[in-house]
């Protein structure tokens, strides 16, 4: 496919009438190239980087909600869209906010789906974190009372049921890896005198 | 300098053909990329959501576009300058934008990020350091400006220090280190090796330029001799030794010897010799080709084809030693008009010998002649006078009877007492000198005859015929005796050629004592000349007591032309011929027994059945 070594003094330099079109035929593609690296960047960092919407979240645990808080430990509710699949980062950061918690956290992790859709692959995944249990939200009711609208967002709620935490624990959709999110949720864990914090959230919207 | 150029040569070739596979190898790395890419997307993120509807993910999008993309600067700069420098930067900045490609498909990953490193091992394949410092400044650079503008995505907070992206890049500066310590060990063990192959390559062109020099002058010197020798009247061969088939034939055997055309072609050179020369000359060469130096040997042979016949003589060149080849080299040349002229040379010294010996002859014959003309002349006048007494007695008995006294005084007359005694003694000395006449004129017949075939001979005949065609020569200055041996059988000879020798010998000695008796007037020399049968050799000797033969001239006696004589008095010839017809044509041995004031001997030893032919061809 690649040319020969040719003869030239100046390594793949043809002769000068070739060479002047040859340099205009890289200048051309150089310039596709600059132009398609840039875009793809910019699209990429404007998709990956554009939080999600975020609902009201109810400062108190909402009552009537399914989800079964244990009065002793604090609550974590994670929603994500089961087919996201920025979902794997987000159970990825819970894991390691799992593992910092040290069992003084109940997490849930509740898979908003449409009723009697199969589970998805992350639903074993979620099943497998140690502390956290799985369970579905059919139609997005609980979605609702949380004010999640996008996937992977995540409310603490302290032992007396306030809000301590809401938002995203990724830095960017499907990103695993340090993020202030996690950083901020992991702060409120050792210390829940800090004030309430939230983050964005990025992953794909739920309803 | 020829070597270090050279080497430089050879390592900057080298190098280019290492950056032109390294590109080989991203092409195919990048097209492996490509795919990889798009099928991860596919795996991990094929989709976006948003409740119940999908759409294609920007990743897929990302990965099928943005993979094109990334890889159509690389693969063009592949194709239109390969080995360019700017080809493999360009290659270093892709590799580097297909890390960030897979970071970001799988999420971010941290396992992903080894792909820098392992790219960075993959660019260190082009041995060029610079190449990892633009990879390693595309890292930087990402860093940088994530971390300005997007610091969470990398950090993981909002505000990092300036100099955190130097934290990231100085694990990818480490292993630049090592892997710029790898490329340069690498270049160095091309630059040794550039100067070993330069240095074998310059030996080689010396060597190829010597050969070519001494191949060309060894054409010239071949092509040289080869017009020397296939132009000259002699024809060089090459045979094998042991069964004479022809190695080399030079092509001028057809022209020179006057051969049709199909000679040059022979197979085996005993096929060009005439059928009773074939095992002579195969056992000449068995005998001579193995000697270190020439000897100077040589055989005569003849060829005979429907149109001439010519007599050749072949002489063997030396063995070369350092040569080790069952072929034997010679060369042959046309001898028949020399033989020709040897024949004319030895019957015109013949002649030159008799007509020397002409006078002497005419003597000996003329000797006898007059007193058989006196003695017949004597017998002429003395039946005259008896006729005479006879007729008177005639007429007194036819007138009646003659007296006693009368009778008596008739007697008288015709003087019968004196006829008586005298008359016996002129017939007898007439008969004898009629066989003295007849001896020589025999032995003329003897000497002169031109047998030119070797034939059995009786020696002892032929030697007494000669000394008898050479009696005036010898018998006023010596006594000669003979001692032959009765025992001596037929000795196979060229009686002519023989004679000759012994002719020659005898007038030498004769000449000697001549010269010895002109010390002591009146007296007279001697010359022996005896035969014995010695095994399976005739031996002949002749014993002279002459002045014998000076230590300085002995060795040059038998050379052509060589005499002590003055001039009209010898050319020279008589001991060459005698040399030439006792040890080439019959291979027999002349030897010379001599000292100054001692006479000379003469021993001439031939074969009594010598088989070994130098026949001559009839001209």
């Amino acid at each position: 496919m690649l040319p020969t070594d040719s003869s030239q003094s100046e390594p793949g330099a043809p002769s000068p009438a070739p060479q002047r079109t040859h340099r205009l035929h890289i200048a051309c593609v150089a310039s596709v190239w600059i132009v398609g690296i840039v875009f793809g960047v910019r699209q990429l960092q404007h998709f990956e980087g554009t939080p999600g919407a975020i609902g009201p979240t109810p400062a108190e645990w909402p009552a009537g909600s399914d989800v079964v808080r244990d009065a002793r430990l604090m609550t974590l509710v994670m929603l994500i869209h089961p087919q996201c699949s920025c979902t794997q980062a987000s159970l990825t950061e819970l894991a390691e906010v799992m593992e910092r918690a040290g069992g003084r956290v109940s997490a849930w992790v509740l898979f908003v789906q449409p009723q009697n859709a199969p589970h998805s692959a992350s639903w074993h995944e979620a099943a497998h974190l140690p502390g956290v249990h799985v369970g579905l939200d059919p139609n997005g009711v609980q979605a609702a009372r949380f004010g999640a609208l996008t996937s992977g967002y995540v409310v603490l709620y302290d032992v007396a049921g306030r809000l301590r935490f809401s938002g995203g624990i990724t830095a960017a959709r499907g990103h695993a890896g340090k993020n202030m999110g996690r950083n901020q949720l992991v702060a409120m864990l050792d210390d829940t005198t800090l004030p309430p914090q939230r983050h964005a959230v990025f992953g794909c919207p739920l309803g | 300098m020829a070597i270090r150029k050279r080497a430089a040569e050879i390592f900057r070739d080298d190098l280019r053909g290492v950056y032109i596979k390294t590109d080989r190898v991203f092409l195919w790395l990048f097209i492996i990329q490509w795919a990889a890419a798009i099928v991860l997307a596919l795996v991990i993120s094929p989709y976006a959501w948003a409740g119940r509807t999908r759409t294609l993910h920007l990743h897929v999008e990302i990965a099928v576009f943005g993979g094109l993309i990334i890889n159509l600067l690389p693969i063009a700069l592949m194709t239109l300058r390969p080995g360019a420098a700017i080809t493999r930067h360009v290659v270093a900045v892709t590799q580097m934008l297909w890390a960030a490609m897979f970071v970001h498909l799988t999420g971010g990953r941290i396992e992903t990020h080894f792909h820098i490193f392992g790219s960075l091992a993959f660019l260190s394949f082009y041995r060029d350091p610079r190449v990892l410092v633009t990879a390693t400044g595309v890292v930087a650079l990402d860093h940088l400006l994530l971390g300005f503008y997007w610091p969470e995505s990398v950090y993981g907070i909002a505000n990092p220090e300036w100099w955190r992206f130097l934290e990231h890049a100085a694990w990818v500066i480490f292993e630049d280190v090592v892997l710029w310590l790898g490329c340069r060990r690498a270049l160095l063990e091309m630059r040794v090796s550039s100067e070993r192959e330069a240095t074998l390559d310059v030996s080689m062109h010396n060597v190829e330029h010597q050969v070519a020099e001494r191949t060309a002058e060894l054409k010239t010197a071949a092509d040289r001799y080869r017009n020397v020798l296939e132009n000259t009247s002699a024809v060089p061969w090459e045979i094998n030794r042991d069964t004479c088939d022809i190695i080399y034939l030079a092509p001028q055997i057809v022209t020179v010897f006057g051969l049709p055309e199909s000679a040059g072609r022979t197979a085996n050179f005993l096929d060009l010799l005439h059928v009773d020369d074939r095992e002579p000359f195969r056992q000449f060469v068995v005998e001579h080709a193995a000697a270190a130096a020439s000897s100077g040997a040589h055989i005569d042979s003849r060829i005979v084809t429907d149109e001439r016949a010519l007599n050749v003589r072949s002489f063997l060149a030396a063995r070369d030693e350092a040569v080790d080849s069952a072929g034997i080299c010679g060369i042959s040349i046309d001898i028949t008009q020399q033989r020709k002229l040897e024949q004319e040379l030895a019957q015109a010294q013949k002649l030159e010998s008799i007509g020397q010996l002409s006078a002497g002859i005419a003597h000996e014959i003329n000797t006898p002649t007059q007193f058989i003309g006196d003695n017949v002349r004597f017998l002429d006048e003395s039946m005259t006078g008896v006729f005479s007494v006879l007729q008177m007695l005639e007429r007194r008995a036819g007138a009646g009877a003659v007296g006693g006294d009368e009778l008596a005084k008739l007697l008288a007359v015709a003087d019968v007492a004196y006829l008586r005694e005298e008359v016996p003694k002129a017939i007898s000395q007439s008969l004898d000198g009629v066989a003295r006449i007849s001896t020589i004129v025999y032995a003329m017949k003897e000497f002169s005859h031109p047998a030119i075939e070797r034939t059995p001979h009786d020696l002892n005949r032929a030697i007494a015929s000669t000394i008898t065609v050479a009696s005036n020569e010898w018998k006023y200055v010596a006594d000669l005796r003979t001692d032959f041996d009765a025992n001596l059988p037929p000795v196979t000879v060229m009686p002519g050629a023989f004679n000759q020798v012994i002719l020659n010998i005898l007038v030498n000695a004769a000449h000697a004592i001549t010269e010895a008796n002109a010390a002591k007037p009146g007296g007279k020399g001697s010359i022996r000349v005896s035969t014995r049968k010695i095994g399976a050799w005739a031996e002949i000797r002749i014993q002279d007591s002459g002045t014998g033969i000076s230590e300085k001239i002995r060795a040059r006696i038998f050379d052509p032309f060589f005499t002590t004589k003055p001039v009209g008095k010898g050319t020279g010839q008589g001991l060459a011929i005698a040399h030439d017809v006792v040890v080439n044509k019959h291979k027999g041995t002349i030897a010379v027994e001599t000292a100054p004031g001692q006479g000379t001997t003469f021993v001439i030893r031939i074969p009594i059945g010598a088989d070994d032919a130098t026949r001559a061809v009839a001209a």
